[in-house]
């Protein structure tokens, strides 16, 4: 953390510059937005996902497990809204139900990812060593196919809605530290760390007082596209039998379900399939629209 | 030149080392003893220790995985618990359909993604660019699986243009290797040309705002020329370089894929691998895809460095 010119930008301190140099700049930015329609559409489209998913006892009569052999494959009717699946279960249940798995996985791999990789990506770069081994182990990882990794973790492990999410946070975690990692390396050659580390800050004290502030917009941006890859995931490996166990309804598993029969009934693919698009859009339109207003210097990248 | 290209290979050990390391590391989150797992339900206790003795369990893991990694270093990948063939032989096998898969939907998406990234940056705002918005977000919301039913219910189930699932390799016919690889093909391009397509406008969006492409266009350079000749050489690095790096997303999706549309390549491999809790035949393919991708990332940023003089770090 010493650096040469540090000293020297230290020796002039004034207290008020170091306040104006904090590198947060939300409230001013939030204001002066000039497009926010895909920050209120997503969060539109993701609250009645949620608000479908945690309601689900109140909108369906049935039990997303329950068989029924004498009610395959039926088509729409007032009992089964959507129709049956090819064990007689209710679509409608069990898209509802599937949500709560789905969109639950997402939030807690974004969680538990975000908590890791903020971790690394702070306190790496506070040793040139540490640094070093830690970058090329995230490197390493990196270089693993997504998926590929995903489902030997899952399919090693065994399939259970836990190991899935842990799958996804060893996978997402070393994108979030890269990321904020770089981050906390141009905020650490700005002078007010420089003031923080003359004034006597302990380590500590700097990482989560001056630095964590600082990265906190890009990890938002970011933990929200890892909600996203993380729903993704979920239902890729569902999808392919290495994922959510079969007998728990997640949107992959339904379409897994519903591939042997898709031809005769295209629904019990595009159901599921629908459900799980538009919560990944709704999850991509609020990231696009949190990275406008929180990090504007990279909107125009995509 | 030579000094970067053995800096850039130096680079690339540790990644392969820590590769090594996860894949070798996988069998470790199997819950309780690997052994017994791999063993199966019906095993004696006989099998169960010829089993740990065969996969070197019984010594402590700093030594087996220097054993391993030995064997992984001449090309011995283990052999398949469920088939007893060597996983070499069986991922060689399964090559050929994931390769031509991949190959051509690498094709497929720069022959769409660079030309639809540099129309969209020919006038930022315009409708091209606008429908790249909606076609990058679009493919980021729609998983390769979902498209792949979509793709394969309009042009195979309606239209009935393409055949719905198969594979058929090169040597028996062009003509059916083409239409059982396009719908697959399509599908993996749809995500992979978007990436490709948003790093190509925003790399031509920065080099069309520099003083050389006005005074192209003041000489009177058509705007063809200026965007082709002038703006794109000068754009390539970032695209090529995404080119590299988004294969990892199709290598993944190429698993998924084949799954979809029954192509039997590794993809096919893994999803079987998977059901048989086959774990040598699991780590090699996520080996070997790895290696692969780590290798061609070298060979692009080697051959860039070699072709564009500017590229010295």
């Amino acid at each position: 953390m010493t650096r040469e010119h540090g000293v020297a930008e230290a020796a002039i301190p004034t207290p008020r510059v170091i306040v104006v140099a904090v590198p947060v700049r939300l409230p001013r930015a939030a204001l002066r937005l000039r497009s926010r329609w895909e920050l209120i559409a997503g969060s539109a489209l993701l609250l009645v996902m949620v608000a479908l998913a945690v309601l689900a006892p109140l909108l369906t009569l049935f039990d997303p497990r329950a068989l029924d052999l004498a009610a395959r494959l039926e088509t729409a009717s007032v009992a089964h809204t959507l129709g049956t699946d090819g064990l007689g279960r209710d679509l409608w249940s069990r898209l509802l139900y599937g949500g709560r798995v789905s969109l639950g996985v997402g939030f807690c791999a974004a969680a538990l990812s975000s908590l890791i990789g903020v971790c690394i990506g702070l306190v790496a770069p506070m040793n040139r060593m540490l640094d070093a081994v830690v970058m090329r182990i995230m490197d390493g990882v990196m270089s693993i196919p997504t998926i590929l990794l995903a489902i030997a973790l899952v399919a090693v492990a065994g399939s259970s809605v836990q190991n899935v999410v842990i799958a996804v946070t060893i996978v997402e975690a070393p994108r979030i530290a890269r990321i904020i990692r770089s981050r906390t390396l141009s905020l650490r050659s700005r002078p007010f760390i420089d003031a923080a580390i003359a004034s006597g800050s302990s380590l500590p004290k700097i990482i989560l007082r001056h630095l964590l502030p600082g990265v906190l917009p890009q990890l938002i941006v970011q933990a929200t596209f890892v909600c996203g890859g993380a729903m993704l995931i979920e239902s890729a490996l569902s999808f392919i039998g290495a994922g959510t166990p079969p007998t728990i309804p997640s949107w992959g598993n339904i379409m897994a379900d519903g591939k042997a029969l898709w031809q005769i009934r295209p629904n019990l693919i595009f159901f599921p399939a629908a459900c799980l698009s538009i919560s990944l859009l709704a999850v991509n339109l609020i990231a696009e629209g949190l990275r406008k207003i929180l990090s504007p210097q990279s909107a125009s990248g995509g | 030149m030579i000094g970067y290209v053995a800096r850039r290979l130096l680079m690339a050990i540790p990644v392969m080392f820590v590769v090594a390391v996860v894949v070798f590391s996988l069998l470790y989150f199997t819950p309780g003893d690997p052994a017994l797992v791999i063993a199966g339900d019906q095993a004696s206790v006989a099998d169960v220790a010829r089993v740990r003795i065969a996969l070197g369990l019984d010594q402590p893991p700093f030594i087996r995985f220097f054993g391993w990694l030995a064997h992984i270093l001449r090309g011995d990948l283990g052999v398949s618990i469920f088939t007893g063939q060597t996983v070499s032989h069986m991922i060689a096998q399964r090559l050929e359909p994931t390769l031509s898969l991949l190959s051509f939907s690498v094709v497929l998406s720069v022959s769409v993604g660079v030309p639809f990234g540099i129309l969209a940056a020919r006038r930022p705002a315009g409708v091209m660019d606008s429908l790249l918005s909606v076609f990058i977000i679009g493919s980021y919301s729609v998983p390769v699986f979902v498209a792949g039913y979509i793709v394969a219910f309009i042009f195979a189930s309606t239209m009935k243009w393409f055949p719905v699932q198969g594979f058929s390799p090169i040597g028996s016919g062009l003509g059916d290797f083409v239409s059982c690889l396009m719908l697959p093909a399509i599908t993996l391009s749809l995500l992979y040309s978007a990436i490709i397509a948003g790093v190509t406008r925003a790399s031509m969006l920065e080099v069309l705002s520099q003083d050389y492409i006005r005074t192209a266009a003041a000489k009177g350079a058509g705007q063809v020329r200026i965007l082709f000749r002038h703006a794109l050489k000068n754009a390539a690095v970032p695209i090529v370089t995404m080119i590299g790096s988004g294969l990892a997303t199709l290598i993944g999706g190429a698993v998924i894929v084949e799954d979809v549309f029954a192509i039997p390549g590794l993809g096919r491999l893994t999803v079987d691998a998977i059901l048989h809790r086959d774990y040598p035949v699991i780590q090699g393919v996520v080996l070997v895809s790895s290696a692969a991708y780590v290798l061609i990332n070298l060979a692009v940023d080697v051959a860039y460095a070699a072709l564009d003089p500017r590229i010295r770090y």
